[in-house]
């Protein structure tokens, strides 16, 4: 997994300049421990149009805490009781590792496959407190189908490069946003063009996206980055999601990128869709793909 | 400003700061708009040095800043900085390293009112708050009030930073200029006759000139070397005198700041440039009716812009903030007897643009404020009365504010609340007074309110100064300010040295912080809506002991305070400590002359650390790492303290040159004050290891720059 994310996005212009007068320095040793931890369930999980859903967990990690690829086992939760169920049909998830992604364990379905415009519900009943009454629920809805329009291969200032966008037959009225994935033929799997802004609910109408999807920064064709090389065959996703979501990705995306910098007047927690203690987003999502082989 | 002591017609003019000169003054008075036009006029009068009884005997909590004494002071890079070195006041708070950020006595950064001649300067540093945008060379006199400030003075809460450039006409042409590593800078000052007087001055730095190749060749990444940091500046102005009491000046100051950044693959970052800069025009008119009566005109633009380009996250995003703003003001002041009436009014008119960001990648996406416009004025009469021992400043201060209707994308459409016009009055009573026990102490005190119509909020605070303009609107109401003070002021061993101890208590009302995410920036057409109101309330004690003469001099200010805010939307509603509480700040500054040649100084400084956010655990979601947060400002940075010193070497005068040669070491014994915090992670694979950490940026500093005065 990519966990070099941008953690001092903002920082380059101080270390530069530090750098700059002779002057950089850093000490790492800060006396903190954290003041009031408590302990979160963070829940991951979601209902393609077409598939079965899928559930990760895992609990928050107090600051002061240092987690190494062992310990950090102790942070997957794997003894939950998972329920999904479309108001009719009812599904305890089954689960195994998934060593792909974290948390490395993933809980999911064999009976209900998502249908657009439906409605899911979600259980999590975990350890003696958290059961019955007070299990940790949420729902969704999987937005209403939608088309991909047209894939735009456009050349790049390399020869042997293209740029790839796609657009998309967009109704404003369903409030629903969209992200968007490739994989080209070496990536094991897809790679989102980031949103931050562009799944709008604002937009209308058929709109147009570059695709641009951020590779992981030490894989060594990063370079190559937001291009896409002729000949090979690259997978397009493109998914809709409700506006709980996106709101929730959105400030994910932001409050991932900007973590590092403790500058921006931003504290506010990601508007979750999980009752308390869990903490997180269960989505319904309507998915399209498309193959091409770049010209 | 200036202040003088009464010898009948005839006394001695304590001019803090420039060139002795003599002439007559009207009155006792702490108003020196009622004779600054007088300078010129009678050149001949004998002056002595500052008045020492000055803190003691005036009525506001002004403090007139001893110009050319703080340029003694150590300073960083070589430049001595009067504007800087007013954090070593009491009162003020640096906010961290490398930041010329103040905050008065709890007060906001946006709260100070910073005038240059008059003008109101927004912006008032250059890159990272190093420098000031103040040219130290042209700087005649400089005023600090942080209480009871008196009602010609409005539209900001905390303070009054006066800043005066060419107050004293040169009698002949001078020449002055410094040298350093990083900037430069050179002015002229000179007259033609006896009526017109002039100054140009410009500064700039050349870092990729100089610094750059020096760290190319210490082998710095040759891909950090292709980025820039510059700043220029430029002084223009002039002074005539048509006679029979009548001047008209004229100033003129533009200044830029530059950064670009080629690349950081490593952060997705590259092709970044930020310019932002301020622009002054001003001009004034003043008249002398009579040794009574006397009128000024004031006639103002400022400007502040900021253009910002970054690539993001595959995204490039362009930032702008555009400010401006037209002034017009008038004062007459009457002396009569004991009594020193000033009364004048003010109208602004000011358009501004809240914050722009755009995406160039994806068409559509972007912010969609518009321009703010409004009118603001305000009308004050006070008064200065002297009644034995008993000195009253009264005065109150109505102020104005409208704003108009924003303009709407649709003519069709009904404008929404926000953006209908809106129309705000403040009424802003002040009073002062000293009261002296004996001829050697008195106590002062003061209450006012104040009212701000317009604010900046802070959305990113790295040095870069992208804030947010706010503007008081149907849902963000006006901030005001309830401020008490007092204290008691003592003269010792022949006014040799000074003491005081002073007490503030403050209340201010709907203050303002950004209450979005980033996200929501694009979501909304009135910044307003995104804004949290709250209260705040301030109070603090502060001493001071001060000697005034002799080979030794210097003083030594400590502020004990305490700073809350509490907002309704922040914290669950509970008090929490404000980001710039500092419950103890100390400066020492000592001065000594060791020969007419030879000078040092050392200065010292102490302060509680700043207060933030910081998360109490992270988890990782969508694989991504967020991180949860404690309670609001429940952080505590490191305390800050640094010792500097400054060695002066007059040089023997060459032709018609003074120049001296000046050696300063910033932070002597290399304290790692932290400029700011971060959260710092191993990269290794599978190994999640966040800690604190911070970034500093002034370790030991030494610096050496030779500065000369032709004339």
């Amino acid at each position: 997994m990519d966990f070099s994310f941008k953690i001092n996005i903002h920082n380059p212009y101080i270390l530069l300049f530090g750098v700059l007068i002779l002057l950089a320095g850093c000490y790492p040793d800060i006396d903190y421990t954290s003041k009031g931890y408590t302990e979160k369930i963070i829940v991951e999980g979601k209902i393609e149009s077409g598939k079965y859903p899928q559930v990760y967990l895992s609990l928050n990690v107090p600051l002061s805490e240092s987690v190494d690829s062992t310990t950090i086992r102790d942070k997957v939760i794997r003894h939950a009781k998972v329920t999904v169920s479309d108001g009719n049909v009812e599904e305890i998830l089954t689960s195994k590792w998934d060593v792909e992604r974290f948390p490395p364990y993933v809980y999911f379905g064999t009976e209900i496959k998502g249908q657009t415009g439906k409605t899911y519900y979600l259980k999590v009943e975990y350890g003696e407190e958290y059961r019955g009454e007070h299990a940790i629920k949420s729902q969704t809805t999987i937005p209403l189908d939608f088309q991909i329009d047209s894939v735009y291969i456009e050349p790049a200032s390399v020869d042997s490069l293209r740029t790839l966008s796609v657009a998309i037959n967009i109704d404003k009225d369903r409030k629903n946003a969209y992200r968007i994935y490739t994989r080209k033929s070496k990536d094991k799997r897809y790679i989102e063009t980031p949103i931050v802004f562009n799944s709008d609910l604002s937009l209308d109408g058929l709109q147009k996206f570059t695709l641009s999807p951020l590779p992981n920064k030490n894989d060594s064709s990063f370079t190559e980055g937001k291009y896409f090389a002729v000949g090979d065959a690259v997978d397009i996703k493109v998914i809709a999601i409700d506006s709980t979501t996106t709101r929730f990705f959105k400030d994910l995306t932001m409050f991932s990128i900007i973590a590092g910098n403790i500058s921006i007047n931003e504290i506010k927690p990601l508007s979750s869709n999980i009752t308390e203690p869990g903490f997180g987003i269960w989505y319904g999502c309507a998915v399209q793909t498309k193959r091409i082989i770049i010209q | 400003m200036i202040r003088c002591f009464l010898t009948f017609s005839m006394f001695l003019f304590c001019a803090i700061g420039f060139a002795q000169a003599r002439y007559q003054v009207l009155k006792d008075t702490t108003d020196s708009n009622s004779i600054v036009h007088k300078v010129q006029e009678i050149p001949e009068i004998e002056v002595s040095s500052k008045n020492p009884l000055s803190n003691i005997k005036s009525s506001s909590g002004g403090v007139f800043i001893d110009v050319p004494k703080l340029k003694k002071l150590p300073s960083i890079l070589g430049d001595s900085d009067p504007f800087k070195a007013l954090q070593y006041m009491g009162g003020i708070s640096q906010a961290s390293d490398a930041s010329a950020n103040i905050h008065v006595r709890g007060g906001e950064n946006d709260q100070n009112l910073i005038l240059l001649n008059g003008s109101p300067v927004e912006n008032p540093t250059h890159i990272l708050g190093l420098f000031s945008v103040f040219n130290p060379d042209l700087i005649d006199q400089m005023q600090y009030l942080k209480a009871g400030i008196p009602a010609e003075y409005g539209g900001r809460l905390s303070s009054v930073i006066d800043v005066k450039n060419f107050v004293n006409p040169p009698l002949n042409t001078e020449l002055s200029g410094n040298i350093g590593l990083i900037a430069s800078r050179l002015s002229l000052k000179s007259h033609i006759g006896n009526q017109l007087s002039y100054y140009a001055a410009a500064r700039a730095s050349y870092i990729q000139y100089v610094v750059m190749p020096l760290l190319l060749k210490l082998g710095v990444d040759p891909q950090l070397t292709q980025n820039s940091f510059e700043y220029y500046d430029v002084n223009a102005g002039f002074n005539y005198y048509f006679g029979a009491g009548t001047k008209l000046s004229a100033h003129y100051y533009r200044g830029q700041d530059m950064i670009q950044i080629a690349e950081l693959s490593q952060f997705s970052f590259e092709g970044n440039s930020s310019r932002w800069g301020n622009h002054v025009l001003g001009m004034q008119l003043s008249h002398v009716f009579s040794n009574q009566f006397s009128m000024l005109h004031y006639l103002n633009f400022s400007g502040f812009d900021l253009n910002s380009t970054m690539n993001w996250l595959a995204n490039d995003y362009r930032i702008n903030t555009d400010k401006k703003s037209y002034n017009y003001k008038t004062d007459f002041i009457y002396l009569a007897g004991k009594h020193n009436v000033k009364t004048g009014l003010e109208a602004s008119f000011e358009k501004q643009l809240p914050i722009t960001i755009r995406t160039e990648s994806n068409d559509g996406l972007q912010t969609n404020f518009r321009y703010n416009r409004f009118f603001s004025g305000a009308v004050y009469l006070r008064d200065e009365w002297e009644m034995g021992p008993l000195l009253l400043n009264a005065g109150v201060r109505t102020s104005l504010y409208h704003k108009l209707q924003t303009y709407t994308s649709s003519e069709d459409s009904e404008p929404s609340a926000i953006d209908k016009a809106k129309s705000y009055f403040g009424l802003e009573p002040r009073l002062s007074g000293r009261l002296m026990l004996d001829d050697k102490s008195s106590i002062k005190l003061s209450a006012g309110k104040h009212y701000q119509y317009n604010n900046r909020v802070q959305l990113i605070n790295f040095g870069l100064p992208i804030e947010i303009f706010v503007a008081a609107s149907s849902v963000t109401r006006p901030s005001s300010l309830w401020h008490f003070s007092g204290g008691y002021f003592r003269s010792l061993y022949s006014n040799h040295w000074e003491v005081s101890a002073e007490a503030y208590y403050k209340s201010f009302s709907n203050l303002l912080e950004y209450g979005g995410t980033l996200s929501d920036l694009f979501s909304v057409t009135a910044i307003e809506q995104l804004m949290y109101a709250g209260k705040g309330h301030a109070y603090g004690t502060e001493l001071m002991l001060r000697k005034n003469f002799g080979k030794i001099a210097g003083w030594i200010n400590y502020t004990l305070g305490w700073n809350y805010r509490q907002f309704d939307d922040i914290n669950d509603g509970k008090r929490y400590l404000a980001s710039n509480d500092r419950r103890h700040d100390l400066s020492t500054i000592v001065m000594y002359n060791i020969t007419p040649q030879w000078n040092v100084s050392a200065t010292f400084v102490y302060a509680t650390g700043n207060r933030l956010n910081l998360p109490r655990s992270w988890y990782i979601i969508d694989d991504k790492v967020v991180l949860e947060f404690s309670g609001y400002n429940a952080f505590k940075m490191p305390d800050y303290h640094r010792l500097d010193v400054s060695l002066t070497y007059k040089l023997p005068r060459w032709q018609n040159i003074d120049s001296e040669l000046n050696l300063s070491i910033y932070n002597l014994y290399n304290r790692a004050n932290p400029f700011e915090v971060h959260y710092s992670t191993k990269t290794e694979e599978n190994n999640y290891n966040y800690k604190i950490a911070m970034t500093y940026l002034t370790p030991i500093l030494p610096s050496i720059s030779w500065t000369f005065h032709l004339k």
